[in-house]
């Protein structure tokens, strides 16, 4: 009996710990930036960033065409509240060491230490075919492993990508995603730095996930990695990221934009697990094309950051291509978790399918924005959409805004939602076969994301698995 | 073991119509009782009552198991005390693998640091669907989705043998069954009888009492039961029906 | 133009009463501050140009129902159903309180309060407590002239079917309102089908529904012309039902643009959206679908769905379900589909024999008669399935 009253206690502290949301990645390094070009944004802050980069020319220009375009926009009209995001606060610019590792050894102690916390397994390392972290805005540790090298596969940060394959980058950036798109688009085309930048030639073939992990440190720093995909013809790929950021006392942007193009008959699977810490800000741009027979999935866990505004967009151009979307977005406590898809058809015969599944509790706010177009050319293509929200208690709520157009009649596009609680039918099911009310709730909630969990890497679904057990613990009562 | 039911009164939370009116029965460790009465008596309402259902209300009464007050605990709890319901009507779980729910459900009645093993929990498994005549393939399917009437019932049987309850209250398990099926349900029933199990069976037709010979037959009519005999009164209701004992209750006789 | 506009419409002012006229010169001098869209703008220039300010005719009005006035007055005591010009003379503060207030707000948008400002005239209905009238009620009116209103206010307990059937024959783009207030347990039965002769045209019905009322919307949306449509029903107090049904059709180069929204505000309020659509030709068809539960409205059910059937290549298609949940004790969910008819569906009816023709009018009417048997006036039904089978088969030069 005392075991139990042990146990009970035991309950009630770790429940007292979550309720004071104690994030459990909540620290950072004492490493002081190298370089920094200080607070706020201007003209000589680009230049400035070009010159440390020692970029070519038209690189220099498409930032600067940027910066003019960005200091014309404004912020979106729609969706979560921004006020308090001041982009004349943040810093842009860091460089915590002076060159790019090329082994593990060359990496600062410090930042192994991160990475340990982090829990990347050592033995990971030998698994995964060579991984770029990005620390700061810059890319700290690359490591190609000998087989990509071999298959011609070009694995590494964009910067260098700029150096060393110029006709690659200057053939594709900034051709998907305008900076005329959208506010933080046009700011990420001015002051990006780091980022992925993966080429996989014609037929190619990767076998194993390409990973990336990253972080944002210093208070205030922008984080504004741009990310670039090609696929040439037949070949196939697989992109993991997940990143997670430790806990500041002013706001930290994200705002990433991410190009993927996928040539006719290649395959590609960007997976991204997002946890940021509950200050971020996490506006992101990512888009890809599909050319004719060509297959681009989107894997997308929003679990975390403050507010997250994020639409991957998928434009079918090729006939017969293929886009698929698979997310989850979990709104745990006052979190704005605005996300969605989009899907645009432009050839005959391409279909398209999203999944998203949402949850909220504790204050939380889940929003699906969605969008399905088919345009003249779209003759004989579907679409299939299924979004389901589960608002767990009466602080959330969850609105689900899709639009669906088509220009021409013979398509077949399906869309379903469904929004309720926890259903008391199924809770009663569990407990009355002896599990808790928390444990049933868990269960129900595990098996609503399993679509998205069965996707995942093993080891990103083991680490979801326990985030969201623990995001549960103290959640019923 | 024995199950005490005292003078239970019940209503529906929404509407206050009050279903059951002051239900008496006891259930001694090791027998098997049925339930039988016409439709809309009251029946699936006593057995969701016992395990705790969020949409009736207790308005008066007792039900005790094995000394042990009932109707005090959350859902779970019931279940821990060692009674399983097997439902009429399933709930389909989306996402949840079939065979994982019940290594979690058995693991819940056990002590947290002593989950049963993996190897006995897939021998177990393996013994039991062999002696419903299951698939294979049920295991991995999600908890109920997509499982016909007849495969949701003998899923809710396969977790009772399982989970080894010491009382099994099962609400209609015949009812949608073929022949064969009910055959295979009632030889799991039969299987787990013995001095330690208690079973209430809920039944509207007289089919299964051909397969498993209960101990005593109670007539539940309008919300009360209105007669307790030997197994030899499914043989009279099958050929004479419920209007003798309809007519006992509205005259407001019961024994 | 504002002024000139403004004396216009104070001249044609006559016999009104005083707050109406207020309330009508407030409409022409406030109407820029509301919002607009592009399609209510084309409908407002016509008007403005030329507006149309005589009061419909009282006779010519009265005449049609007339016989139908005296009917109900007979058979139900305490009903009223009045040209609306008339009853804002009689009951003033009846009409003062509800007209383009509770359910279609003239403040609402500028269109509504051109409605007001320009409304030529209408029909007044009022059921009183525990009235229940068996026969149903029709608004049927000839109408040459824009602006047409309908207000209808069912007291507690009361029960009454609608049936409107309107037919616009002005060239102007006409815009009929009709505004049902349901007072505590009221029950009414709404059914609509009207005709237009412009171009281009707006239909609003709207409802506000205190407690435990009960609202059946059955709408057929078969005119030939471009239309924009406002349907709503505000479910305010607990217990409250709302149901919207409707079948379309759009051909040749017609634009139908519907607008459907339901509000849970109370608790265990049940709203339910069920529209199913056919575009041919080179039509365009639009759903937009709101299915709002605010904070509060606990045990509420929300439901839609949007189905648009697509029978040529070149007809174009929209469909937004939305929902707005702020409470989490809710069950809501939506469905649309924009699709061809089903290719293995075809296959099998023509292995029967039937010719592709036969095989693909069978089909439509199978996407549509289930929704528009649940029309329950079996006449109505009827005169509506001929006249759907007569748009499915026209065919477009």
């Amino acid at each position: 009996m005392s075991d139990e009253a042990g146990q009970q206690a035991a309950d009630k502290a770790a429940i007292q710990e979550f309720a004071s949301q104690h994030y459990q990645f909540g620290f950072h390094d004492d490493i002081k930036p190298l370089f920094s070009t200080g607070v706020g944004l201007t003209e000589e802050t680009v230049r400035e960033i070009s010159r440390r980069k020692h970029e070519p020319d038209w690189m220099l220009q498409i930032r600067l065409d940027a910066y003019h375009q960005y200091r014309q926009m404004k912020l979106p009209a729609f969706g979560p509240d921004l006020s308090q995001l001041n982009l004349d606060q943040l810093r842009y610019f860091q460089r915590p060491t002076d060159h790019v590792a090329r082994s593990w050894d060359d990496v600062p102690q410090a930042m192994k230490t991160t990475f340990e916390k982090m829990g990347v397994p050592e033995a990971e390392r030998k698994y995964l075919a060579g991984a770029t972290a990005q620390y700061e805005s810059e890319v700290v540790y690359a490591n190609l492993k000998r087989d990509l090298s071999r298959q011609g596969i070009i694995f590494m940060d964009t910067d260098t990508a700029v150096q060393k394959h110029p006709e690659i980058v200057k053939k594709y950036f900034a051709t998907l995603v305008h900076p005329a798109d959208n506010i933080f688009a046009a700011l990420n085309t001015a002051v990006w730095s780091g980022g992925t930048f993966i080429y996989v030639p014609k037929g190619v073939h990767a076998d194993a996930p390409l990973q990336s992990f990253f972080r944002i440190n210093a208070e205030n720093t922008g984080q504004f990695e741009r990310t670039l995909i090609v696929v040439e013809d037949g070949a196939s790929v697989n992109y993991v990221e997940g990143c997670t950021a430790p806990v500041y006392s002013e706001d930290s942007l994200h705002a990433a934009v991410v190009e993927v193009f996928v040539h006719p008959n290649a395959f590609c699977r960007y997976t991204t697990i997002q946890n940021w810490s509950s200050n971020v800000y996490s506006l992101e741009t990512k888009r890809a094309e599909a050319e004719a027979g060509a297959t681009m999935e989107w894997v997308d866990g929003n679990l975390g950051s403050k507010v997250t505004m994020k639409y991957p967009s998928i434009y079918l151009r090729g006939r017969e291509a293929k886009g698929t979307m698979l997310s989850i977005a979990f709104a745990n406590g006052p979190i704005d978790q605005d996300t969605g898809a989009r899907m645009i058809h432009q050839a005959p015969h391409t279909h398209s399918t999203i999944i998203s599944k949402s949850l909220c509790r504790a204050g939380g706010i889940c929003d699906y924005r969605g969008e399905v177009k088919m345009d003249e050319n779209a003759h004989g293509s579907s679409s299939h959409v299924e979004c389901d929200t589960i608002i767990m208690d009466d602080d959330s709520s969850s609105d689900t805004i899709p639009y669906n157009k088509v220009a021409i009649g013979d398509v077949a596009m399906e869309h379903e939602a469904k929004v309720s609680k926890v259903s008391e039918e199924e809770l009663y099911y569990l407990m009355s076969r002896g599990l808790s009310e928390e444990e049933a709730t868990k269960m129900i909630v595990m098996g609503f994301i399993e679509p998205f969990t069965k996707q995942l890497p093993m080891e990103y679904a083991v680490e979801l698995n326990r985030l969201i057990d623990f995001q549960m613990e103290g959640s019923v009562g | 073991m024995t199950l005490k039911i005292n003078n239970l009164h019940a209503i529906i939370k929404e509407t206050g119509e009050e279903i059951l009116k002051g239900v008496d029965l006891t259930v001694p460790t090791g027998e098997i009782h049925a339930i039988m009465g016409p439709n809309g008596t009251g029946k699936s309402t006593l057995s969701e009552t016992i395990m705790g259902y969020p949409a009736y209300e207790v308005t008066q009464g007792t039900v005790e198991f094995d000394g042990q007050d009932v109707l005090s605990r959350p859902v779970n709890e019931r279940a821990r005390l060692g009674m399983f319901l097997g439902m009429q009507y399933p709930a389909e779980i989306q996402g949840v693998n079939n065979a994982d729910f019940i290594r979690t459900a058995i693991n819940a009645q056990r002590p947290e640091n002593d989950p049963l093993p993996v190897m006995q929990f897939i021998q177990r498994l393996q013994e039991n669907m062999a002696l419903l005549e299951m698939p294979d393939d049920i295991t991995d399917r999600y908890l109920n989705v997509g499982f016909s009437g007849g495969e949701k019932k003998r899923n809710e049987v396969l977790q009772m043998l399982m989970l080894q309850p010491k009382l099994a209250i099962l609400d209609e398990i015949d009812s949608g069954l073929d022949i064969d099926a009910l055959r295979i349900v009632a030889k799991g029933i039969n299987h787990l009888r013995g001095p330690e199990f208690s079973a209430l069976l809920i039944t509207h037709y007289e089919r299964l009492l051909e397969y498993v010979t209960p101990d005593k037959i109670h007539v539940m009519v309008d919300g009360q039961i209105v007669k307790t005999a030997g197994p030899e009164l499914a043989d009279e209701l099958e050929a004479d029906g419920y209007a003798k004992y309809e007519q006992i209750r509205r005259n407001g006789v019961s024994e | 133009m504002n002024q000139q506009l403004l004396s216009q419409v104070m001249a044609s002012c006559v016999n009104e009463p005083d707050w109406l006229m207020k309330k009508r010169q407030l409409a022409v001098l406030l109407q820029k501050r509301f919002k607009s869209t592009p399609a209510a703008e084309k409908i407002m220039t016509a008007w403005r140009g030329n507006p149309r300010l005589a009061q419909l005719n009282q006779a010519a009005g009265g005449q049609v129902n007339a016989d139908q006035a005296q009917t109900v007055a007979q058979n139900t005591v305490g009903c009223v159903n009045l040209p609306l010009f008339k009853a804002a003379n009689e009951y003033p503060e009846l009409l003062q309180e509800n007209l383009m207030e509770k359910a279609i707000a003239w403040q609402d948008s500028q269109l509504n309060a051109m409605h007001l400002a320009l409304l030529n005239g209408g029909r007044f209905i009022y059921i009183p407590d525990g009235t229940i009238v068996k026969e149903p009620i029709e608004l049927a009116v000839d109408c040459p002239l824009p602006n047409y209103h309908n207000l209808v206010i069912v007291g507690a307990g009361a029960q009454a079917t609608i049936v409107e059937h309107q037919i616009a024959t002005g060239r102007q783009p006409a815009y009929f309102g009709t505004e049902l207030l349901l007072g505590d347990g009221a029950r009414v039965d709404y059914y609509q089908s009207n005709r237009f002769a412009a171009v281009r045209n707006h239909q609003a019905v709207r409802a506000y529904q205190a407690q435990h009322s009960v609202l059946n919307m059955y709408l057929a949306l078969f005119d030939e012309h471009d239309l924009t449509t406002d349907f709503y029903a505000n479910l305010d107090g607990q217990g409250g039902e709302a149901e919207i049904k409707m079948v379309t059709i759009a051909s040749g180069q017609q634009i139908q643009d519907v607008q459907t929204q339901i509000l849970n505000h109370g608790p265990h309020t049940i709203g339910n959206i069920v529209q199913n659509g056919v575009a041919k030709d080179k039509a365009v068809l639009n759903f937009h679908a709101v299915g709002k539960t605010e904070r509060g409205a606990y045990g509420a059910n929300s439901q839609q769905q949007s189905r648009i059937l697509t029978l040529s290549d070149e007809c174009k298609g929209e469909a937004d379900p939305v929902l707005l949940i702020e409470e989490n004790d809710v069950n809501a969910g939506h469905a649309a589909s924009i699709g061809k008819v089903d290719a293995d569906d075809l296959y099998y009816l023509e292995s029967r024999g039937l010719s592709e023709h036969d095989a693909q009018a069978l089909l439509t009417r199978g996407f549509l008669l289930p929704v528009l048997n649940q029309f329950p006036d079996q006449k109505l039904r009827e005169n509506l399935v001929d006249e759907l089978a007569h748009r499915l088969e026209e065919k477009y030069e």
